[in-house]
């Protein structure tokens, strides 16, 4: 679904899940479903442990529902939070290692640049401000953010230190706010 | 602490990221528990990553998941379920030494007389807890003389304010009102509107902070605070 224009809805059944609505919860379960096992998929090649996540993922979205707070974040981005840690944490347990750099070199979110109108003014904007990062950092910080790789997998990855890619991350991740923050 | 706040601002960046290792993260979670002004920083940053999620297809996952989600929620624990938002000091400061057993049974004697005890088919209890799992209300229904019975171990509504109470689950659409709960409040178990005795295995009791004479609305207005499920005593 287009997680924008109904983040609204999505609140509100959050909101009636915290109530212990289960009618609500099966609703939001059936429109967030198909992204967040897209972002699991992506941290998760094994089929098995992608779904052991997602399972997982809404019993803490049920479970939590009542600390999620619309100030605070939008209710898509709150559950994919939930739905990333859960796969990052299976992940580190059945240590993928192997599997996840045999399809990093290929993934599409290296290369893909070049953003289109179509695209959101937000995506449109952070692309932009990665571009502005050495090659390196966007790497990085796309290989952490979309496959869940560690400091130490990023190291091994890029043959530094493990201490060089926590400078590399800290240093494009400031620079990355300030570049968002100054277009704003 | 410049260096310190700097250092705090890292590891929400990195912790948004997922790069934070294990100890590191818990010890963050920890920090933001504490620190709302560190949770919002974190949920900044994950707001910023998240326009990301514009280059991740969506998967469709096989069709028996929920099932087996749904299936899971029951085991999920019984302070799981309403706990909308918890006003934690305001419990702390009681200290009540009733285990919750014992109120249990306490109560299950004061609704139904001793010599009435051998039929023990449709008597329901709950305990309504707070934060810190302490308990502060119970509550028994019993079928056949058609009445719940609510009693405060020692929590009181503070000055100018009210609790009320709700019914919640068992398929109502939204929290359904009981009224002001003061000591003890004795509730025709009509009231509950569904008396089955699956629905009142489904239901779950909640009290709520409300201005005195309870909610204006009729649904909750006010933090919930205590919360517990209702369960056969047989």
């Amino acid at each position: 679904m287009d997680f924008q224009s109904d983040a609204s809805v999505l609140a509100d059944l959050l909101g009636r899940t915290a109530s212990g609505d289960r009618a609500a919860f099966s609703r939001l379960y059936d429109l967030t479903k198909a992204k967040l096992f897209g972002v699991i998929r992506r941290i998760l090649v094994r089929a098995d442990l992608a779904e052991e996540a997602l399972q997982e993922s809404y019993v803490r979205v049920w479970s939590n529902a009542y600390r999620y707070d619309s100030g605070h974040a939008s209710a898509m981005t709150w559950m994919i939070a939930i739905a990333r840690n859960q796969a990052i944490d299976l992940k580190r347990k059945a240590n993928e290692r192997v599997a996840a750099q045999a399809v990093a070199l290929e993934d599409v979110s290296l290369q893909a640049t070049e953003t289109s109108a179509e695209d959101s003014a937000d995506y449109r904007r952070l692309r932009q401000c990665l571009g502005g990062l050495g090659e390196d950092g966007r790497d990085m910080v796309l290989l952490a953010y979309h496959q869940g790789y560690s400091r130490e997998e990023l190291a091994q990855r890029f043959s530094r230190p493990v201490a060089t890619v926590k400078t590399i991350l800290r240093r494009s991740l400031a620079a990355l706010k300030e570049c968002l923050d100054g277009k704003r | 602490m410049a260096s310190a706040d700097n250092e705090d601002r890292d590891d929400a960046a990195e912790y948004a990221l997922g790069t934070l290792g294990p100890a590191d993260r818990d010890a963050f979670e920890a920090r933001m528990a504490r620190d709302p002004t560190l949770a919002a920083e974190a949920a900044a940053w994950q707001e910023r990553l998240a326009a990301l999620h514009a280059e991740t297809g969506p998967a469709e996952p096989p069709a028996h998941l929920l099932a087996n989600i749904l299936r899971r929620l029951d085991d999920a624990a019984p302070n799981n379920v309403v706990m909308l938002k918890r006003s934690a000091d305001l419990w702390r400061r009681a200290t009540i030494a009733v285990s919750a057993i014992a109120a249990v049974l306490l109560i299950a004697v004061a609704v139904r007389a001793p010599w009435q005890q051998t039929e023990q088919k449709g008597l329901y209890v709950a305990v309504l807890q707070g934060q810190g799992a302490q308990a502060a209300y119970v509550a028994a229904v019993d079928v056949k003389s058609r009445m719940m019975v609510v009693r405060s171990l020692g929590a009181h509504a503070p000055d100018a304010h009210s609790y009320e109470l709700w019914a919640l689950g068992a398929g109502r659409a939204a929290p359904q009102p009981l009224g002001v709960v003061e000591a003890v409040a004795r509730v025709p178990s009509e009231q509950l509107g569904r008396t089955s005795d699956t629905a009142l295995s489904d239901t779950t009791l909640a009290i709520s902070l409300e201005p005195v004479g309870g909610s204006p609305t009729g649904a909750p207005t006010g933090p919930v605070l205590f919360t517990g499920k209702l369960l056969p005593a047989n």
